[in-house]
């Protein structure tokens, strides 16, 4: 019977593992200069991102209703777009006090700031972005208020 | 021997070249748009630190023009009428002209201090600004921009008037003309170059 239950179980977490693994996982680090600065390191299954549009306040929501319906097409087509690329450089800003780079890098889009104060580092799943953009854009359609 | 089936034989062997060739060209144009990036480069000469690097696929450009709509981008298009005074210039008819006239020099401003010049010359339009600033050379600025006539055909081709810029044909047409110079500007401060090519570093 124990062994039913913990069979049961494995089955279940694996299969919960699966769906989330098959989005991948959203990169976020921050590391602050400072001598007690900050130090963030979080990996966060893009899932979460999708899941979290689908609970997007609808008054924030109604409030930017029609910039969302206007951006989030072109949104997902270049998530669409970026995703037959191959790894690049597609934006790089320096100056003698910051840093910063957009790179198409494997399945995702790398967000880089680097600055005296602080270095930020971000990635994230170009399929993700498509997923949430396109639940934001259900939402947008249906008029959710 | 059958000279019908000589015939025959030298047909489908033309027909097979044909068709090779066909195909050839279309893989050829196909990948040579697909694989077009736009890169914007802006250097300050006396400070390499301070770059700014832009390098986008022409045809993630072209999606992303044709598909938003806000503020004054409509699905590609932009209206220049509300942000100047056209005083009745109809624009396609001055490009039609430009485009039949042969190749040549349309405008020569010179004034004290700034020369313009607009000219058309294989299939390009040309126009070079010289701005020789103050008096001790600063603010000094030279501005080349090399446009392909088909950039600026496709651009005013839009069906809705001569005020009408249509920038998603625009990028189509310049996909299908392959690596292009088109615009570097110089002053004391910076430089900025805008080219095309099948690089995605632009290196």
């Amino acid at each position: 019977m124990l062994g039913k239950i913990a069979l049961g179980f494995l089955v279940t977490t694996v299969a919960c593992s699966a769906y989330v693994l098959q989005d991948g996982f959203v990169h976020v680090s921050v590391d602050e200069s400072a001598k007690n600065g900050t130090h963030l390191h979080i990996i966060v299954p893009a899932e979460l991102a999708t899941i979290a549009a689908h609970f997007a306040p609808p008054k924030k929501f109604a409030e930017h209703q029609r910039e969302l319906r206007a951006l989030l097409p072109a949104l997902k087509l270049s998530a669409q777009e970026l995703a037959k690329l191959p790894d690049s450089v597609l934006v790089e800003v320096r100056d003698a006090h910051e840093h910063v780079l957009i790179c198409k890098a494997g399945d995702g889009i790398s967000i880089e700031e680097e600055s005296p104060k602080e270095h930020v580092k971000v990635w994230v799943p170009l399929h993700a972005i498509y997923d949430t953009a396109e639940v934001l854009q259900e939402k947008a359609g249906n008029g959710t208020e | 021997m059958n000279l019908r089936s000589i015939g025959t034989r030298v047909g489908l062997g033309a027909a097979i070249l044909a068709g090779t060739l066909l195909a050839g060209a279309t893989f050829r144009a196909q990948t040579s748009t697909s694989s077009l990036w736009i890169h914007v480069r802006v250097e300050n000469p006396d400070n390499k630190e301070e770059t700014v690097r832009v390098n986008l696929p022409v045809a993630l450009a072209e999606i992303l023009v044709s598909s938003v709509d806000h503020d004054q981008l409509h699905h590609g298009h932009i209206n220049i009428s509300k942000h100047g005074d056209l005083n009745g210039v109809d624009l396609r008819a001055m490009v039609d002209a430009v485009k039949s006239a042969p190749d040549g020099e349309f405008v020569s401003v010179k004034s004290q201090d700034q020369d313009v010049h607009v000219s058309k010359e294989k299939g390009y339009l040309l126009i070079r600004v010289n701005d020789s600033g103050r008096k001790d050379g600063k603010n000094k600025q030279e501005v080349d921009v090399r446009v392909p006539m088909t950039v600026v055909d496709a651009l005013l081709s839009s069906s809705k008037g001569s005020d009408d810029l249509d920038i998603g044909a625009a990028l189509r047409a310049l996909a299908s003309h392959g690596d292009s110079e088109l615009v570097n500007v110089k002053d004391g401060k910076e430089t900025v170059h805008i080219w095309l090519d099948s690089k995605n570093d632009g290196d």
